[in-house]
């Protein structure tokens, strides 16, 4: 027996070092594999946060965005959102490498998968109330604004929103959201299927800014975004397929011959 | 490795079984102990014994997919880093002896050598000891342990993919390092 072997036996004997339970072991791995797990659940709620937040953009009026289209996709997305994915994904990488072989794979592989398997749970998140949760957390405890509402207060722009204070037969008066009364004309506008001209009702309008709080509406569509409308009214078995289509049509058409 | 899964079943249950793994490995790991670090040989005994003692607490983690000599070297390798840190000293030089030099020149080369293999000894450890760690120690992994990429893989807990990657760059380090100290000129080209 060498020199060294005797002295680790006595150590071993001195110290009363004894080998740690495998169950030690187990738990240990079962935890770092439940942190993977954990942060790949978190980047599947806020994948389904962000993909939500990006549907829900107004997408059709990106090329007419104050700044333009790159603009309006850098304010589209949420960075919080995104910036929450990137270290669930590092924290899931990070904890992955530990498990016992975790470091076999590269940072390619893994992140694909990451990637992958974070997608298919926010895709079956997408049905679910988390989206609009997540949008709620959002605004009302991290106070940071929903993105679709803003361009629509840029009258110069050619947008408004606001609800209908009073409705006249060529002329409404509208409320705005930042409580600025407005004097929409609304004689040759086209008005969507779904919009209801009376008070208290949310509308959007495009058109151009004619003067001091005055302003000329081309279309009227309704307040929530086209795609929230649609979900309303499918939930209460109405096909609003036909109409829905017919306003993007003419929104779509309306932008290209700005 | 079924043979290191039986010793480690049996130490588990005796301390006194653990003797057969020491009995094994302390050759070899104290090699690599001195080949990739400047300690003598009275520290790396010391830094054995760290290890040793450790693996002997670990033995229920070791995975019987892996070999064991994968496992205790990966243990070596942690305790030789953690000394390094804790002493935040540079490596001046390591303990490559004149076969393990000629040996590597050759190896990163693929030639053979004129060259004093005392002379050739000093000049491949001064230049080894220049690189970056992570490139020393793949290329005296894979040149002077004779380890394949997955068992250095194993041992630095690295993608096969990056040790291919990092033996490659150390290497090509290494033999522009060869380069500049003019010992190129040794070579002979068959």
């Amino acid at each position: 027996m060498s020199k060294l072997t005797k002295s680790i036996l006595a150590a071993i004997e001195q110290k009363k070092i004894t080998p740690r339970a495998k169950a030690w072991f187990q738990t240990k791995n079962a935890l770092v594999w439940g942190l993977v797990v954990l942060a790949i659940i978190l980047a599947g709620v806020l994948f389904a946060a962000l993909i939500r937040e990006l549907l829900e953009a107004e997408w059709n009026i990106a090329a007419r965005y104050p700044g333009g289209s790159f603009r309006f996709i850098r304010e589209a997305i949420s960075f919080i959102w995104l910036g929450g994915i990137l270290s669930a994904f590092a924290v899931s990488y990070v904890f992955f490498r530990q498990t016992k072989h975790g470091y076999r794979y590269g940072v390619f592989a893994v992140g694909g998968v990451l990637l992958v398997t974070s997608l298919v749970l926010a895709s079956s998140l997408m049905p679910t109330n988390i989206p609009e949760g997540m949008r709620d957390f959002r605004e009302k405890q991290l106070g940071i604004p929903a993105f679709d509402e803003n361009p629509w207060l840029d009258p110069d722009a050619g947008f408004l929103i606001g609800d209908i204070q009073e409705s006249q037969a060529t002329l409404l008066i509208l409320n705005t959201f930042d409580n600025t009364i407005w004097r929409v004309g609304i004689g040759d506008a086209d008005i969507a299927p779904m919009v209801k001209l009376q008070v208290g009702e949310e509308i959007r309008a495009l058109g151009k800014k004619t003067g001091d709080n005055a302003f000329e509406a081309e279309m009227i569509i309704p307040g929530k975004p086209i795609h929230m409308m649609h979900m309303m009214m499918f939930s209460q078995g109405d096909d609003s397929t036909n109409s829905e289509r017919n306003l993007n049509s003419s929104a779509y058409q309306l932008m290209q011959a700005r | 490795m079924q043979e290191d899964a039986l010793l480690v079943a049996k130490a588990i249950k005796n301390p006194n079984a653990y003797s057969e793994i020491v009995a094994k490995y302390e050759k070899p790991l104290l090699r690599y102990v001195l080949r990739i670090s400047n300690v003598s040989k009275e520290e790396g005994e010391d830094i054995l014994q760290e290890v040793f003692l450790k693996a002997y607490q670990n033995l229920n983690d070791y995975d019987a997919s892996l070999k064991f000599s994968s496992w205790i070297y990966r243990i070596t390798h942690n305790e030789v880093i953690s000394k390094w840190r804790k002493r935040k000293a540079r490596v001046e030089a390591i303990g490559i002896d004149e076969a393990d030099a000629t040996h590597l020149f050759q190896s990163t080369f693929d030639v053979e050598s004129e060259m004093d293999s005392k002379i050739l000894a000093k000049e491949v450890n001064r230049i080894l000891a220049k690189l970056p760690e992570k490139y020393r120690e793949v290329l005296v992994l894979r040149f002077i342990e004779d380890k394949d990429y997955e068992t250095i893989g194993d041992i630095l807990r690295k993608p096969a993919g990056s040790v291919a990657t990092l033996i490659a760059r150390g290497k090509k380090q290494f033999q522009t390092e060869i380069q500049k100290a003019n010992l190129s000129k040794f070579l002979i080209h068959e």
